[in-house]
């Protein structure tokens, strides 16, 4: 029996390649075998992780900044738009038309927190000769609601210092379809409201016409058809009188 | 930790032993692969010295059947035991050698160490005691029983 077992033990032996996987697995694993690539790899690893991840978030983080979140559309005759970002920074200024390049060329508002954008443009000169003789929508509008309801409330604060400035909250909705049409969304959000009183209306008119004009048409076909202007949303702070019906 | 030199001169040296403990327990080569890079990488790792040969051995023995138990504990492992055939270090199929082995091998788990470290590596019950940590009777009983059903199973030869 001794034997017997002894001699079927000893037919079993360790085949040659499993010893010099064994072999390479140690020189691999323990003695870095050339591996003088692989260990200046592994060491540069941490770095290379630590780089890529500073690299992502510079990226996000730029990605975050530039970003529009919200947008404040200021109409007069002059049409621009200016983009927040989630920080309630201004990083974009976009003009609609000829007077609103002109006047987007005298600010300097980038990188501004909304509400010193807001009160440096109301306190420019020309602005304020816009804002005698017409009306000048102030309009938020973007996805998130609490900056916009934020943005609105330091758009109220800042009009009720000036005369003939209207603030509305627009629909996030609207942004696109007012963008693909070129206009600023407080201008689009007109051009809706005089569009259900007068299907006829298209978007070169309005583009062509001030927010004064505007609101003056769709008060007047209001007061044709026997109703309310559906300028209700809009806070006149003076001047004009358009939305109270003494026009 | 030892030097490559050095582990080469064990894989050289133990190879063989580590893998008859393997076929003892494993039923498959990726099972083996893995306890032999387990059992030498360790080998590498240990730092204190050996007092003899037989102390060398008798801890890759110990060693070897403990990494097979560790990876037979798996809950995968125990799940999933395909009887993969064994390669060309193993003996012929029908040959005597591989009648007694199957019947080694087809031995319950626990007389199965004791069969091999007693008729192979010659070790006495007390030895076996104190690689497979058992008390010496224990042993002796394992022993026994293993005896008879292996008499039984090759119906031939007395055993000792």
């Amino acid at each position: 029996m001794n034997d017997k077992i002894r001699d079927a033990f000893d037919a079993v032996h360790a085949d040659e390649a499993l010893k010099q996987r064994t072999r390479e697995y140690l020189g691999k694993t323990v003695y870095r075998r050339g591996g003088r690539r692989n260990t200046a790899l592994r060491r540069l690893g941490p770095a290379m992780a630590a780089a890529c991840l500073l690299l992502a978030l510079c990226v996000g983080g730029a990605y975050l900044y530039f970003t529009p979140t919200a947008f404040i559309s200021i109409d007069v005759n002059p049409s621009l738009e200016l983009g927040v970002n989630c920080f309630d920074r201004i990083v974009t200024v976009e003009a609609y038309n000829e007077d609103g390049q002109a006047l987007a060329g005298g600010l300097s508002v980038k990188n501004l927190d909304y509400r010193e954008a807001l009160e440096q443009i109301l306190a420019d000169q020309d602005v304020e000769v816009y804002m005698t003789e017409g009306i000048l929508s102030l309009t938020v509008a973007g996805e998130n609601e609490d900056q916009c309801a934020e943005i609105y409330q330091a758009m109220e604060n800042c009009a009720s210092e000036h005369r003939n400035v209207r603030c509305h909250a627009g629909s996030s909705d609207t942004i696109e379809e007012a963008h693909s049409e070129g206009m600023s969304v407080g201008k689009y959000q007109a051009y809706l409201i005089l569009l259900e009183l007068d299907p006829d209306t298209t978007v070169e008119q309005v583009q062509n016409m001030s927010m004064y004009e505007i609101y003056q048409l769709i008060y007047t076909y209001a007061r044709e058809q026997g109703i309310e202007p559906p300028i209700g949303g809009w806070h006149e702070h003076s001047g004009h009188g358009y939305g109270h019906g003494d026009d | 930790m030892r030097s490559e030199e050095d582990a080469n001169r064990a894989i050289e040296k133990y190879a063989d032993t580590v893998r008859r403990i393997c076929m003892v327990h494993l039923k498959n080569e990726a099972d083996t692969e893995d306890i032999f890079q387990t059992v030498f990488l360790k080998y590498v790792l240990r730092s204190a010295p050996f007092e003899s040969e037989e102390h060398e051995k008798a801890w890759f023995i110990r060693v070897t059947i403990n990494a097979c138990k560790d990876l037979l504990k798996s809950f995968f492992r125990a799940q999933m035991v395909p009887l993969d055939d064994w390669d060309g270090t193993a003996p012929e199929p029908g040959t005597e050698q591989r009648e007694v082995l199957d019947a080694v091998l087809a031995l319950p788990p626990k007389y199965k160490d004791v069969v091999y470290l007693h008729y192979y590596e010659g070790y006495s019950a007390a030895e076996i005691g104190r690689i497979l940590q058992k008390n010496v009777n224990s042993v002796y009983t394992l022993m026994n029983r293993a005896r008879h059903m292996l008499k039984k199973t090759l119906k031939g030869g007395e055993p000792d």
